[in-house]
């Protein structure tokens, strides 16, 4: 890495230790607390001034945002996500699921499963799925005889599945992204959605299968399967059933471009939450969108100056020089995988994913092209790592959340996370090392 | 009334017409997304330069949703020095690192107004609205979020306790 500092040195006609010093000081602004845009955003104003370039550029990258049409599935997307998070939908979902998957052995914590993939896809992995349908099957799950500590760690590692399925944002983000940098094969957002799917059904399979082991002795209850309650589950949840037919249809389907499946799911799940269901008052919905839009903002503030330092960091051909630092040592690309799923998955515990994706896919896709990896294969691997990194120790946000929403010690939350975080790793490294899986649905 | 108590009244303001215009935004997207998609598949039709008004519209959500961002502290950040640091130490690390912001944001809506500046000359248009126009937003924005950094700064009562900050 040095000799990559140094003759990026060279090439930018300054000192070389004055690139040093700013990289170190951006650390520890950034270990300090500075937000992240501002980071990236500094980082991408140095690279400017020290390739001689007007500085007003960074504008010029900013308003990139307002080129790009894909983005606008994102506002629309977190407020119907932010909607569904106030309401009842949670309860709803669960009783659906119980009613009619309640009857198999180890049925509630499949539900569990089920329920928390699909909260997140549509909330966003927000921490929020753990709050609201975490702490609804936490107490069920204790209920039905499962252990407190299985319980704890099926909804902590559970909220963040689902990163894998439409409409996930950071599902989205990474595609965009990609589509930004305009390098390696070219593919549809589609596909990318479409690839998610069987390295999804693989993490829920290997976590139904530890479900189903760990109660196999345990006298836990089941809910036998009722025609009347699964009716009146099914007729309770009427208005909200045609949404995940509208995104699923719509997107896979292809029926509407992913911005107008937003569009209308924003616009339904308003009408039907403050109308039909009426537990979101039209007074709180001005805060929602506030909020929806709050988040949106450090979002895409992030997108927009990382556009920035992606471009400075290509015309500096860092990540040809990252390629030549590591070829030496990394011949093969299943050691470059392995590297890869380190850094990964201890950048997902400190970093959010949104900045993650940002700041590493650039950097990142360059190299990984050179060594033959897919786009949409490194974006399986990079979600899956991340989803991860949600609950890995000792500072994945979940763990935190979790923690305070149960009230429980967070080493508690350490322990009881522990197999699932296994289960999910070798998940992951099955999608690492298989392309297959994520290619085989796309690829004729 | 203190120069203080005045400007903490101003801020009140702008805080309360800037989550308006984000509300006013975010139900103009949805809609325009909408109406767009009903003419389309109903009647064959279009609004025209609806599909740009959209993205520029996603870019101001974004730049007023990042103030707000600033205002409420929620921007997305490590905190792990700030952290394991003595509770001493934290009040003038938070300040540095308020102030380095600051001067990033400002230095950004400095060299935007160059670029609002060319293409106010240039006089280009984007459906009908004039594109210095849209791009005014993004050293507006940062003006803003610079000036809030540094009002972080220099408060000493807006300095947050430690224990609500994020957890990533």
């Amino acid at each position: 890495m040095a000799g990559a500092v140094a003759r990026l040195a060279a090439a930018g006609g300054h000192a070389a230790p004055m690139l040093t010093l700013a990289i170190v000081f951006l650390i520890v602004m950034a270990l300090m607390g500075t937000p992240l845009f501002v980071v990236i955003a500094a980082a991408g104003l140095f690279g400017l001034w020290w390739q001689d370039i007007h500085l007003s550029v960074m504008a010029v990258e900013i308003y990139r945002i307002a080129d790009t049409p894909m983005l606008l599935a994102l506002p629309l997307f977190t407020f119907a996500g932010y909607l569904i998070a106030e309401s009842g939908s949670a309860d709803r979902l669960v009783r659906l699921s119980r009613a009619f998957l309640g009857w198999m052995p180890a049925g509630l914590p499949i539900i569990a499963l089920l329920t928390c993939t699909f909260f997140t896809a549509i909330t966003g992995a927000s921490g929020v799925t753990i709050v609201a349908v975490g702490a609804l099957l936490y107490p069920a799950l204790k209920k039905a005889g499962y252990g407190e500590k299985f319980g704890l760690g099926l909804v902590t590692s559970s909220g963040s599945l689902g990163l894998l399925l439409v409409p996930s944002m950071p599902l989205i983000l990474y595609g965009i992204l990609v589509q930004q940098m305009g390098i390696g094969p070219s593919f549809e957002l589609t596909q990318l959605f479409v690839a998610g799917l069987l390295p999804l059904l693989l993490m829920l399979v290997l976590l139904c299968l530890w479900a189903m082991w760990v109660s196999r002795r345990q006298p836990v209850e089941r809910q036998p399967f009722c025609r009347h309650e699964a009716r009146r589950a099914l007729w309770q949840a009427k208005w909200e059933l045609p949404l995940p037919l509208l995104v699923i249809g719509g997107i896979y389907g292809g029926w509407f471009a992913i911005s107008e499946v937003a569009a209308i799911a924003a616009l339904y799940t308003l009408v039907v939450q403050v109308a039909c269901y009426r537990e979101v008052r039209l007074r709180q919905v001005p805060a929602i969108m506030v909020n929806a839009s709050v988040i949106i903002g450090e979002i895409i503030a992030i997108l927009a100056v990382s556009l920035a330092l992606t471009n400075v960091l290509v015309d500096a051909e860092v990540p040809a020089l990252l390629f030549e630092a590591i070829r030496d040592t990394i011949t093969s690309k299943l050691a470059f995988l392995l590297l890869l799923n380190i850094v990964l998955l201890a950048l997902g515990a400190v970093l959010d994913i949104f900045s993650a994706i940002v700041v590493m896919v650039p950097l990142i896709l360059p190299v990984a092209l050179s060594y033959g990896i897919h786009p949409v294969h490194l974006g399986m691997i990079f979600l899956a790592n991340m989803q991860i990194g949600y609950f890995t120790p000792p500072v994945g946000m979940n763990l935190f959340i979790a923690s305070s929403r149960f009230k429980q010690p967070i080493t508690r939350l350490y322990s009881a996370t522990l197999p699932f975080f296994f289960i999910l790793l070798v998940a992951v490294l099955i999608i690492t090392y298989v392309p297959a899986l994520s290619l085989m649905l796309i690829q004729p | 009334m203190t120069v203080k108590n005045w400007l903490r009244a101003l801020n009140r303001g702008c805080a309360h017409l800037e989550s308006t215009i984000l509300v006013l935004i975010l139900a103009a997207l949805i809609l325009l997304a909408n109406g767009q998609i009903a003419l389309r598949n109903f009647f064959g039709t279009g609004i025209l330069g609806a599909d740009s008004m959209l993205r520029i519209l996603v870019l101001w959500l974004a730049l007023f949703g990042a103030m707000v961002a600033t205002r409420r502290r929620e921007h997305i950040a490590i905190d792990l020095i700030a952290r394991l640091a003595p509770a001493g130490a934290r009040g003038y690390i938070a300040r540095a690192v308020n102030v380095f912001c600051a001067a990033v944001c400002t230095l950004i809506a400095y060299f935007s107004i160059t670029l609002v500046q060319l293409e106010f000359e240039d006089g280009t248009t984007v459906s009908g609205l004039p594109v210095w126009l849209c791009q005014s937003i993004i050293p507006f924005s940062f003006f803003v979020i610079g000036w809030r950094f540094l009002w972080q700064a220099l408060s000493p009562a807006s300095l947050p306790p430690a224990d609500t900050q994020r957890p990533c």
